[in-house]
């Protein structure tokens, strides 16, 4: 079976196309590291759609595509290559726990476990890497006074302006104006490796009611969801409040359960701008009013205490192992003899 | 209303991989802005000019949205391309094909910067 491996950076190079002289069988896509999305016209677009338009030439001449994916779940993707590719079959096989056991395990060995005071304070976050969905949310924080509670890097003037375009585009100019926030960033830690900075974070999300859980944003067909900072929260007893992919707060993984924040009403926006400054006003007051963050945290007890049982009690290698016995034993031979597996530890 | 766009190419003039490394450089640098000190490319023709910065569309159809005119300055390190475009729309779908192009592989070579000229609404 010929292979190709979804990748930006191949593509980029040019080594992420069909080559000719395999045009016929079995094609396997196997998805790394591919979540990202661009900006086409007012749209978030999925290159890895778009190589499908893109390659549909030679695409036509396969009898099957099957696709791999180990970077959270694609939902109904093999509606989005059928619309382009009628008469192909198409098999879609999802394996997150490669991923979500992956940093699970890593936070589970990392933060070990400790009994938690009283939460003394309503909200932390520390942003590292700027992304759509967290310049919103510091633009609301901006908006509600209330940035102190977060840490954040500078910016450029021109990634200023490039993240306030995405967002009139994206929200067909429904959004309003963005909040003025500082182009130079706000760090207490230092130049450390993530690694270290987990640890120092520590402290601070230990006193915290709430903290942001805001990946890299994808299309709204891959649900990513989890990193490291939904476990963080998980150990420490936060509430992760997610901007991610719709219903972020509402569904769960794993064994994991969700947090009832105070509305769920945006949870279903399909406008990815919309839904997260929609979830930020609804749930405003988990910022500023502490005794409704308070009661609100309360609410979720049980679910606080569950989802920190299910990180420490939970045999993670395991939960991998078992979803891939699962697995077709061609499926397993792509991930082994693409060393799958392996490649993930240069992703993360 | 024809609309006329001007877009003008230079490309450096080193290999891709000398010039990606002195850009990760500038960036752990926080020098992201600052020309990485190459020379620039001299073209042989417009033709060639046109092969080396490697100028895709997704789908390369999107050429039939607009005239397209190429053109070398004098001392051969500037490539122009003058578009008309006979509706807005075509031009917002001539867009839309050049994103698609970054998104996927690279409108241009990495080693190309672009300069818009002047739009002319007649």
């Amino acid at each position: 079976m010929h292979w190709v491996a979804m990748n930006a950076n191949l593509r980029k190079h040019s080594s992420a196309f069909v080559d000719d002289d395999v045009l016929s069988g079995e094609l396997c896509l196997v998805f790394l590291d591919d979540a990202k999305y661009t900006m086409v016209g007012d749209k978030m677009e999925w290159a890895p759609a778009l190589w499908i338009e893109y390659e549909k030439e030679k695409l036509k001449k396969f009898n099957k595509i099957t696709v791999i994916n180990v970077l959270g779940k694609l939902i109904d993707f093999d509606k989005i290559i059928k619309s382009h590719l009628d008469n192909i079959d198409v098999e879609v096989y999802n394996i997150p726990e490669i991923s979500w056991s992956h940093f699970a395990k890593e936070i589970k060995n990392l933060h070990k476990e400790e009994t938690i005071d009283e939460k003394t304070q309503t909200f932390w976050t520390s942003i590292g890497v700027m992304r759509l969905n967290r310049f919103i949310f510091l633009s609301h924080l901006s908006k509600i006074n209330c940035l102190s509670t977060a840490l954040y890097p500078s910016m450029s003037r021109e990634e200023f302006d490039y993240m306030c375009y995405q967002i009139s585009k994206i929200s067909k100019d429904m959004y309003g104006k963005v909040a003025d926030i500082p182009l130079i960033g706000k760090r207490i830690f230092g130049d450390v490796k993530p690694f270290e900075f987990n640890i120092l974070a520590r402290e601070n999300l230990k006193k915290s009611m709430y903290s942001l859980n805001a990946i890299q944003p994808c299309v709204d067909y891959y649900v990513q969801r989890h990193d490291e900072k939904y476990f963080m929260c998980i150990a420490d007893e936060t509430i992760p409040i997610g901007l991610n992919e719709p219903n972020t707060n509402t569904e769960s993984i794993l064994n994991f359960q969700p947090y009832k924040l105070i509305n769920e009403k945006y949870e279903g926006e399909s406008n990815a701008v919309l839904r997260w400054q929609g979830i930020l006003d609804t749930n405003s007051e988990l910022f500023t009013n502490f005794d409704l963050a308070k009661e609100t945290y309360n609410k979720n007890t049980s679910v606080i205490k569950h989802n920190k049982q299910v990180l420490y009690d939970s045999d993670w290698d395991k939960i991998v192992s078992d979803s891939f016995q699962k697995l077709p034993g061609k499926v397993c031979d792509v991930l082994n003899n693409t060393n799958m597996k392996g490649a993930l530890k240069y992703v993360f | 209303m024809p609309i006329k766009v001007l877009y003008h190419y230079r490309m450096y003039d080193t290999d891709v991989d000398t010039y990606l490394s002195k850009q990760t450089e500038l960036y752990e640098l926080k020098q992201r802005n600052k020309s990485p000190g190459f020379k620039f490319r001299k073209f042989k023709d417009v033709e060639s000019a046109i092969n080396d910065i490697k100028h895709k569309l997704i789908p390369e159809s999107a050429n039939l949205l607009a005239t397209t005119h190429w053109s070398l300055n004098k001392d051969k390190d500037v490539l122009s391309k003058q578009l008309i475009f006979n509706s807005g729309k075509d031009r917002e779908e001539y867009q839309k094909a050049i994103e698609r192009a970054w998104a996927l592989i690279n409108h241009v070579d990495y080693r190309v910067t672009t300069t818009e000229g002047e739009t002319i609404i007649e």
